[in-house]
């Protein structure tokens, strides 16, 4: 039996270290699997037009067909996660991948504390802890022209007349609640996708090739351009992209994982 | 007074000339296509001191063909880029700067040094495609040159704090960085941009080499 | 031979000069061409360091002696809130410090500056700083990019003196100034400007709501008006009253005031006007240069001003964008309340009010007396002509013409009809040979005093005031019975 690329990349993530720096140990297998079940939506194949533009670059894309996580993963999902890998567990998580406001939310190691976050996205997560969760589940994370892809789906019961990026912008100007709301609580795309804007930011697999501002921006034709200038509210989650190193947890960005089509 | 005047008209005449060798130098082109932007001034940042890289795991080739992690890089300082070999404008830029701090260690501390290029691009740059680069490159046993696959690829970018995009055509867009860590393998200092900080390096590395 | 050693002796200095000229042109080229600049002059050795003191709009942060450059210690938190736009009316607001606008920074000339920038947790947004007072790219905005929870830090030198705008620059640029992130750092020339007794700090910009100027409740930002350069508030300090009423700024007559204004923008410029002030002194645009006895000056969007003028006068005073609209309907409107003695040679107030009806004599409107009614012109001319023949006639003539040299005219008399009291005192108390003069010709009689009453003399009035070509207004009872009791 043929074994599918993503299963060899698991098993060289389970080789065991030999030094004796607290390493990343193996993750253990997906026997939590069954508890942290969430559908995943299966997205089309298709074109789209990415916000930022190399100069030279065509002005679509094509993305090929993926599953996508319907909402985004749970406060309670992820402790199913820290509980079977102890190595991401708050007190024992190197530096190197998690900085020390990881989980900062939580009450303990493996106790999430408010019973009102538990149907909340987890946030305050590293790209690492997103990247490792994703993997435990036999997944990954979604590249970014996957999300903004999946993410450019209109609402279900959006007026066709109005333009995606007010709306999103609508949602940007309530400023960020004291408790975060659950996932399934803003609205569905026509996807099926839930909260794709207006809950949280969501980590993508390659947050870095984003070189939006000037400085120290690089063979980069990448940074010629964008689409639509009108588009804030792209700008912000550009912007917001741009500014962000592997390590950062943020009290407002969280993820979903995606899988590839077998 | 013939003669004065004569090398007197040399003099100037060298002056001149390597005055005009100064402007060619301070018009270097800058890595990327004319779009405009000037050279990026370097940013001689201290990263806070994070735990070693050398957690990260997965399996890397060289460009002998030989398997290792980068646990094995272990014990002796690193200098560090990530770069490929197809790339004409920055990249050359990197791997000069990084030959001029190797030239530039007293003769105690070579062998304590060691100097690692990384490839964006794993499918063009297998261990077979390094190696030649090595050698046009005049790069000796102190250098060693890894191929990944993708994931691992990113990962190290997520740890080196590099940015890259796949540009497609064979390119990639990056952020250039001149990484020094230490024994352990925890990155002390990057290097930004392509200004050369020869001296600044060598500094930070004499300092490691001696904790 | 003679001539060749001649020339020789004329071509050999000249040849050396020649060749020192060029060598120092080549010299002094090559170091051009070669890229070494002058030093800037204010990298002085900096002396000390302290934290910089930040104060929030309308107070500016007390100068310090300012005797050597040093190193100033800026901390800056960014933070999103929601605050009260106008009465009614909140805006989720993007703030350099909580507030709008952001804290005033105040350094010299050649000092090194540590800006730390943090960025709240609490916030959704990543943010940067460009100060305009920096030399360097993107005015710190690339040093800074700053994700929620982090801080950034970077240290610039200051260069240039002058009053500058500092604002976020993070994509989109635009949003992030329309939600209020601007302040102003003031760098003072080297020593410092000279004192006044007091100084202020405004700022002015422009806030672009989905709803109209008023709506009420927590109003979204639109991007479409921003866009189109509409907005529904212009304001001084971030709201609605932020600078007026129970927080407009205060002073006393005599005061030399110091005003440093901003304009966030995002895009309109000012007309910046104090009505009922002349600006002594205009830094305008902030810069080095001082313009003097200036009413409204212009403000830039992402610029500043310094004005300065002296409060002579006590009262209220308006302080507008003089783009009149934005004063009264959409809020660009602050005050200044000045107490003190007042000086009535300076303004003087109100000296009088009165009737204004152009084509007759001024009449001062007196109130209804029913004991000394009104009555019609024509009836008053009539009962008047009457009175007229029996007891003026003798004398003055029933033509009105009067005996020259003797009895004064009453036809087209002047001295009668520019009388402020219409005749009715001669009528009151008569004359008793004091000269005259009507209509250029000098009489000195008697005029005996007659008793007539009030009712009388109105109605001869009226008749002889309007006789002979004379034209009035009637002369009513009321008024001859007021003038009788003064």
């Amino acid at each position: 039996m043929k074994l599918p690329a993503v299963s060899i990349l698991i098993i060289f993530f389970l080789l065991p270290p030999v030094s004796s720096h607290a390493q990343v140990e193996a993750p253990r297998p997906v026997a939590a699997h069954g508890q942290v079940h969430t559908e995943m939506i299966r997205i089309p194949a298709g074109k789209f037009q990415p916000f930022l533009l190399a100069a030279d670059q065509k002005h679509e894309r094509h993305v090929a067909a993926f599953l996508l996580g319907q909402h985004a993963v749970t406060n309670a999902e992820f402790l199913q996660f820290v509980k079977a890998n102890p190595q991401w567990r708050r007190s024992s998580v190197p530096r190197l991948f998690a900085d020390n406001n990881y989980l900062s939310q939580w009450a303990g190691d493996e106790n999430i504390g408010n019973a009102a976050i538990r149907r909340s996205p987890v946030t305050n997560i590293s790209w690492f802890a997103a990247n490792a969760y994703c993997k435990w589940l036999g997944k990954r994370l979604p590249s970014l022209d996957e999300w903004e892809y999946a993410a450019a789906a209109r609402p279900e019961n959006a007026d066709p007349g109005a333009d995606l990026s007010r709306i999103i912008l609508g949602w940007y100007d309530h400023p960020t609640p004291a408790i975060l709301p659950a996932v399934e609580s803003t609205y569905r795309n026509t996807l099926g996708l839930w909260d794709m804007h207006g809950l949280i930011w969501e980590w993508v697999d390659d947050f870095n090739s984003v070189m939006l501002q000037g400085g120290n921006f690089y063979c980069a034709a990448g940074s010629a351009g964008t689409a639509n200038k009108a588009d804030y509210a792209a700008y912000m989650r550009y912007a917001f992209r741009e500014s962000l190193q592997a390590t950062y947890t943020v009290g407002s960005l969280g993820f979903r994982c995606a899988q590839d089509i077998k | 007074m013939k003669k004065i005047l004569t090398i007197g008209a040399i003099t100037i005449g060298m002056i001149a000339s390597s005055c005009h060798g100064k402007q060619l130098a301070t018009n270097r082109i800058s890595c990327c296509p004319p779009t405009g932007t000037t050279a990026p001034v370097t940013i001689a940042t201290t990263l806070q001191a994070q735990s070693s890289i050398y957690q990260l795991p997965g399996k890397w080739t060289d460009e002998h063909n030989q398997s290792l992690e980068l646990r094995d890089l272990k014990g002796k300082v690193r200098v560090i880029a990530m770069i490929f070999t197809h790339c004409t404008y920055a990249c050359p830029r990197l791997v000069q700067d990084m030959k001029a701090i190797a030239d530039s260690l007293p003769a105690a501390e070579k062998n304590k040094v060691g100097f690692v290029l990384v490839s964006f691009d794993a499918q063009r740059d297998d261990p077979a495609q390094l190696a030649r680069f090595a050698s046009q490159q005049g790069l000796d046993d102190h250098w060693t040159l890894l191929h990944g696959d993708p994931r691992q690829i990113r990962e190290l970018s997520m740890v080196l704090n590099v940015k890259y995009q796949d540009a497609g055509d064979n390119t990639y867009t990056h952020s250039n960085a001149i990484l020094i860590l230490d024994k352990q393998g925890s990155v002390i200092r990057s290097l930004e941009g392509l200004e050369a900080q020869t001296s600044v390096a060598d500094n930070e590395i004499n300092r490691l080499v001696n904790r | 031979m003679k001539k060749s050693s001649s020339s020789k002796r004329i071509l050999q200095p000249t040849a050396v000069l020649l060749l020192a000229g060029f060598a120092i042109s080549v010299i002094t080229a090559c170091n051009q061409a070669g890229g070494t600049k002058p030093a800037p002059n204010d990298t002085a050795t900096v002396i000390g360091e302290y934290t910089a003191d930040l104060t929030h709009a309308p107070f500016v942060p007390v100068a310090r002696n300012y005797p050597k450059t040093e190193k100033v210690i800026v901390n800056i938190e960014v933070v999103e809130k929601v605050m009260k736009l106008s009465d009614g009316v909140t805006y989720t607001f993007w703030t350099f410090g909580g507030t709008v606008p952001g804290p005033f920074i105040r350094v010299q000339e050649g000092d090194e500056v540590e800006l730390h920038l943090s960025n709240n947790p609490n916030n959704k947004m990543p943010h940067n700083i460009d100060l305009h007072a920096v030399n360097g790219p993107g005015g710190g905005a690339e040093a800074t990019l700053t994700v929620p929870g982090h801080t950034s830090t970077f240290s610039f030198r200051v260069l240039n003196p002058g009053l500058y705008v500092y604002h976020c620059a993070t994509a989109p640029v635009g949003m992030h100034i329309a939600n209020g992130m601007y302040g102003l750092i003031q760098v003072e020339p080297r020593g410092g400007l000279p004192k006044v007794d007091k100084e202020f700090y405004l700022m002015q910009g422009e806030f672009y709501t989905k709803g109209k100027n008023g709506a009420p409740g927590l109003q979204p930002f639109d991007m479409d008006k921003a866009i189109k350069e509409q907005p529904e508030y212009v304001v001084f300090n971030g709201a609605v009253g932020a600078a007026s009423g129970n927080n407009a700024l205060r002073a006393n007559v005599g005061d030399h005031i110091r005003l440093y204004i901003g304009n966030g923008g995002p895009n309109l410029a000012s007309s910046f006007h104090v009505i009922g002030q002349i600006f002594d002194t205009v830094f305008q645009e902030g810069g080095s240069e001082a313009n003097h006895n200036v009413a409204t000056t212009l403000i830039p969007a992402g610029g500043a001003a310094i004005v300065e003028f002296t409060c002579k006068e006590p009262g209220t005073y308006s302080i507008v964008d003089h783009s009149i609209f934005r004063a009264f309907n959409q809020g660009a409107l602050a005050q200044l309340v000045v107490a003190g003695n007042a000086d009535k040679v300076v303004y003087s107030g109100k000296i009088s009010d009165e009737l204004y009806q152009p084509g007759g004599a001024v009449a001062t409107q007196e109130p209804a007396d029913p004991a000394a009614p009104d009555l019609p012109l024509a009836e008053r001319f009539k009962q008047g002509q009457q009175l007229f023949e029996m007891n003026c006639s003798s004398c003055h003539q029933s033509t009105g013409l009067g005996m020259p040299g003797a009895i004064p005219p009453l036809a087209k008399s002047d001295f009668l009809m520019k009388r402020s009291d219409e005749g009715i005192g001669i009528l009151l108390n008569g004359i008793n040979n004091e000269p005259i003069t009507v209509n250029g010709n000098h009489f000195q009689g008697v005029m005996p005093k007659l008793s007539l009453s009030d009712d009388q003399i109105a109605n001869i009035l009226t008749y002889v005031r309007n006789s002979w070509g004379n034209k009035s207004l009637v002369v009513q009872e009321k008024q001859v019975k007021k003038a009788r009791n003064q």
